[in-house]
């Protein structure tokens, strides 16, 4: 029964209105995002694959070449079954640098302008008749369904309509980059929508023609033939060639590459569609044989290829041609939407912006000339295709001039081997071997076409020269244009040196890319700089918005001026602008307008960020030796970041290359705002410090005082050089300093030298009860016989001895008060004062012990030795040295006090007892906190330790040599001081 | 044990091999002249894509 035209317009109108709805739908996000984003959306979306050849055209081909049909979709599934060695390494690529078509990857693999160039226009060449078949399958179908020719208007309608779709959902945003939602969701929506269209044809072939599985059985008994027809070419003719064929074109047909790659949202759904995509390709084509046969039962005059409308027409419900219909215009209308928008890609970046971008003012707003350029791109290529379909009288079968579009796909084989599995190969090889292999196709496949009047027969003259003893045309213009193709290409490949560029792409091609420095130094110095000359190409919109985003997506200041970090933005535009203009045009505008300077580097240490950042991103993919090293890597990451203590390494630059955590609590600066900064420009007080410590020749420094968070903090550095291991260049190497953070240990260790300071004071308590009893009971004496005197003379000359008396008392209290005076935790600035002075002090104080009194204490300190030092700490230095020597001496021995110079900047002050002397064992241990030979109450065990804390300290050293029953020397090391001018500064009596 | 990108992708080789061995050797010559039911080829092509399912699942849980 035939349905009546306008039904199917106003059907076909209504399908094309839900599409847009979808597809709205899911850019408006009233669809799930979990929905858009399923894996089983994406591998629906892939269903592209499944033109009207599959949907037509494969009942046609069944007919001619049974079961051969099936190979158009065997060869599909062995692509994805290689999808971790082919497939996932491709996704990565074009992922990481934003490459937008199959051109793109070519052009960035093999780069040079005229690779992306061939490949847009070979393409375009190749896909054209096939889109323009897509146009005729609906037209006939539709002639089919109403039995008469439809006018030519419909056909321009339906395109005018998909162009408009293509428009507004595959050239919907600004920047090409972005992924297109809506069209995903649309495409995954037709594949849908043809898989129940041809499933439901299939069943009422099935059960409403054939009679059911057992009719069908006995129909088949009745006619063997029939299965006979479908078995005989398995394996034979182009059996072979077809697979192959097909196993290119799943991944290398520009639709094909547009959704599997570009449009992909989720890459790790990949390996789910893996599966998914075959299955959805099986389920496809289960329904095609009993159409066929159904078609063959019913005696059907439509040719085979229009069966699955052909047969629905004689039942008596007009819905099942409706839906059959829509399934037909679902596939060929998702087929020419993708492919259009892929090739339109292809057009822009390869043919039209770099005629437009190089050599003509920059655009204002070169999104908005982008944007509009591709959707007249979109119109032209459909005009193009419907123009092809009403020249071109389409004497083939749908399935042939899809397989010519095959044939060229699988010119890019070699050069996609050539990307994921060897680096050797060049651009000049890839273009030969391309060429090659287009010319053979042409002069096999599309001469024939126009000599005669297109059909491809055997009879053909060159196809004939190849195709003698049974050969087919498929089986032959393969061998032969791939054969060209590959040999030209190896050729080229080997006789042409790779370029600097091509060994780049190489390396950033391969499945675990060698982690390249990035090398050179920008010759902008800033953001500005950088949108000031992107400006000259791109405008000046344009130029700031892809600093901005390229900024911002590495989260760096807009006064960024580190030159690792203006490096890495140079990067990132690069990418970036791959994305927006291509490979290819990308590389020419960065490395024109962002030019490196010339003999500059930056050394292997500054790359670490970048590294760091790239190893990050492709954790996933390491494997073996290399994740083992990563894992190393890592650890020892974690390691110097947990340490708690700030770690600061510097490239010989001076710029900041770690920063760790403790670092960062530290100096309260953010790691993120250090790195790449040299020391000096670090925030106050950090940047001098720092590098005022690196700059110097000391090592160490143990003790740095610095007000820090409203409070005086004091801080231990360290520095060591870091040596460039054997074979890394000389840049490798650099300085680490370490910081540590000693506020809490000096507390600490200022409450131990008071209370021992108090400690030292109660064991002079008895000495200085002595010394202050004796003056007190003569000062009584002298009180007393006052009252009997009455002589003027001897009266002043009590009061001069009771002034004496009192000043001795006076002296002694003074010299407690200023021993033990201070508070614990105050550290006093370091003076200038003699040596002399504070050791004679010492002295007097030691006198008032007991052990003090029994020995004889002398001073050989020179008047002019000065030191620059904590007086009251070194003071508690002599008391200790003393007091141990003391109490180490028998009664009537002598211990002295001797300074000598050490050179010009050194004092050596020497402490001799002739005391018991320490044994060896002893010695080993005597600078231990706590370490005490004496009894319980009579000693804490941190004199000594704290004199060796104070001495290193101040820069000095102690050394003691002692001999058994014969006495020690302790030998002090301290920095002396030089005399100062007078008006400057005073000695401190 | 970390794996070599090789072995991590052995079964891939393997899964080819044996959608070659299906449908692209004489095995494919042999099913098709022993005169089994028009299906056929669709349950070898379903094993096939069984396969593929496993080997991914497979890899998911390395």
């Amino acid at each position: 029964m035939p349905i009546e035209l306008w039904l199917l317009f106003v059907t076909a109108v209504a399908y094309l209105g839900l599409l847009f709805l979808v597809a709205y739908a899911a850019e408006r996000g009233w669809l799930k995002p979990g929905l858009v984003h399923h894996p089983l959306t994406y591998s629906l979306s892939m269903g592209v694959y499944a033109t009207s050849w599959t949907y037509y055209g494969s009942v046609g081909l069944a007919s001619q070449g049974g079961y051969v049909f099936l190979t158009v979709y065997l060869g599909v599934t062995a692509a994805f079954a290689l999808t971790p060695l082919l497939l996932q390494p491709l996704a990565r690529i074009v992922r990481d640098y934003q490459l937008a078509s199959i051109a793109d990857l070519f052009a960035f693999r093999y780069p040079s302008r005229v690779s992306g160039l061939l490949v847009t226009l070979f393409m375009l060449i190749g896909i054209l008749p096939y889109l323009s078949l897509q146009i005729q399958a609906i037209t006939e179908s539709a002639r089919v369904i109403v039995q008469d020719a439809p006018p030519d208007i419909l056909a321009l309608v339906g395109c005018v309509t998909l162009t408009l779709f293509a428009i507004l959902f595959g050239a919907r945003h600004l920047t090409p980059r972005d992924k297109h939602e809506g069209l995903v969701a649309a495409i995954a929506f037709e594949s849908a929508v043809k898989l129940i269209a041809l499933l439901s044809v299939g069943g009422f072939a099935l059960f409403g023609v054939l009679g059911g599985p057992d009719a069908l059985a006995e129909w088949l008994a009745e006619h063997p033939e029939r299965l006979r027809q479908l078995y005989d070419p398995v394996g034979q003719g182009p059996w072979l060639a077809m697979l192959f064929l097909a196993f290119c074109a799943a991944f290398l047909l520009p639709r094909q590459f547009h959704m599997t790659f570009a449009e992909n949202n989720n890459p790790a759904a990949l390996k789910t569609a893996s599966w998914l995509f075959p299955l959805y390709l099986l389920l496809l084509n289960l329904p095609i044989v009993p159409i066929l046969w159904a078609g063959i039962r019913q005696g059907t005059a439509t040719a085979p290829d229009f069966y699955a409308v052909a047969i629905t027409l004689n039942q008596a419900q007009p819905w099942l041609p409706l839906l059959a219909f829509v399934g037909g215009v679902s596939a060929a209308s998702a087929m020419m939407i993708v492919e259009i928008l892929a090739l339109a890609s292809m057009c822009m970046n390869h043919l039209i912006l770099p005629v437009r971008l190089l050599g003509h003012a920059p655009q204002r707003d070169l999104y908005r000339w982008i944007l509009w350029t591709k959707r007249l791109v979109i119109a032209l290529i459909f005009a193009a295709a419907y123009a092809f379909h009403r020249i071109i009288e389409h004497n083939q079968g749908l399935a042939q001039l899809g397989l010519i579009s095959f044939v060229a796909a699988a010119q890019l084989l070699p050069g996609v081997l050539g990307i994921l599995f060897w680096p050797r190969a060049t651009r000049i090889g890839f273009i030969a071997g391309l060429c090659g292999g287009a010319v053979v196709w042409f002069a096999l496949l599309i001469l024939p076409l126009t000599v005669h009047e297109g059909t491809l027969t055997r009879e053909l003259a060159l196809s004939a020269m190849f195709g003698e003893g049974g050969a087919n045309i498929w089986s032959v213009t393969t061998f032969w244009s791939l054969t060209v193709n590959a040999l030209l290409f190896v050729l080229g490949s080997l006789l042409s040196p790779p370029i600097l560029e091509e060994a780049e792409a190489a390396e950033a091609c391969r499945p675990q890319p060698a982690y390249q420095p990035l090398a050179g130094q920008v010759a902008a110095t800033s953001p500005r700089q950088f949108e000031k000359q992107l400006a000259k190409v791109m405008g000046s919109y344009a130029a700031h918005a892809e600093v901005l985003r390229a900024r911002l997506e590495l989260g760096l200041p807009h006064d960024e001026e580190r030159p690792t970090e203006l490096r890495r933005l140079r990067e990132r535009i690069h990418r970036n602008l791959s994305g927006l203009l291509g490979p290819a045009l990308a590389r020419l505008i960065v490395d024109d307008q962002l030019r490196l300077r010339e003999k500059s580097h930056i050394a292997l240490a500054e790359s670490i960020r970048y590294m760091e950042e790239q190893l990050e991103e492709s954790r996933s993919r390491l494997r073996g030796a290399v994740k083992a090293l990563d894992d190393l890597r890592r650890y020892h990451r974690d390691v110097l970041h947990t340490l708690p203590i700030g770690v600061c390494a510097v490239s010989p630059q001076g710029e900041v290359l770690i920063w760790n955590d403790a670092m960062q609590a530290i100096a309260g600066v953010d790691a993120r705002q250090a790195m790449g900064r040299t020391l000096a420009n670090l925030p106050v007080p950090w940047g001098e410090l720092l590098a005022d410590f690196a700059a110097s020749a000391e090592r160490n420094r143990a003790k740095q005082t610095l007000q820090h968070g409203g409070r005086w903090r004091s801080y231990r550095l360290h520095k060591a050089q870091i040596e460039p291991s054997q074979g890394q260049p000389r840049e490798a190497g650099g300085l680490v300093i370490l910081v540590e953070d000693r506020t809490d240990l000096d507390t600490l260790e200022a409450e131990l030298a008071h209370s021992e300071r108090l400690a030292s004071i109660g064991r002079f308590a008895a000495g200085v009860a002595h010394e202050i009893g004796n003056p007190v009971t003569g000062i009584a004496c002298i009180a007393q016989n006052l009252i009997y005197e009455d002589d003027p003379e001897r009266l002043e000359a009590a009061a001069r001895d009771i002034l004496t008396q009192t000043q001795r008392i006076s002296d002694i209290v003074k010299t407690l008060l200023a021993f033990s005076h201070g508070e614990p935790l105050a550290r006093q600035p370091p003076s200038l004062f003699r040596l002399r002075d504070c050791v004679l002090e010492a002295v007097r104080l030691v006198r008032l012990s007991h052990a003090g009194r029994q020995v004889q204490l002398d001073c050989r300190v020179g008047e002019d030795f000065l030191i620059r030092a904590d007086r009251q700490r070194m003071a508690q230095v002599f008391v200790n040295l003393l007091a141990n020597a003391c109490e180490a001496s028998d009664p009537h021995t002598r211990v002295e006090v001797v300074a000598e110079a050490d050179g010009a900047e050194h004092l050596l002050v020497h402490i001799y007892d002739q005391g018991r002397g320490i044994p060896e064992e002893i010695r080993q241990r005597i600078f231990e906190p706590f370490f005490t030979t004496k009894s319980v109450g009579e000693g804490t065990g941190l004199g000594l330790s704290l004199v060796h804390s104070i001495i290193e300290e101040h820069h000095g050293s102690i050394q003691i040599r002692s001999r058994p029953e014969q006495g020690t020397v302790v030998t002090l090391r301290l920095p002396r001081a030089a005399v100062p001018a007078p008006p400057e500064e005073t000695i401190i009596p | 044990m970390p794996q070599f990108p090789s072995r991590r992708n052995d079964g891939a080789i393997l899964l080819l091999l044996f959608a070659l061995l299906l449908f692209a050797s004489p095995f494919a010559d042999w099913w098709a002249q022993a005169g089994v039911p028009w299906y056929f080829p669709f349950l070898l092509w379903g094993a096939l894509i069984g396969l593929i399912a496993l080997y991914q699942h497979s890899r998911d849980a390395d």
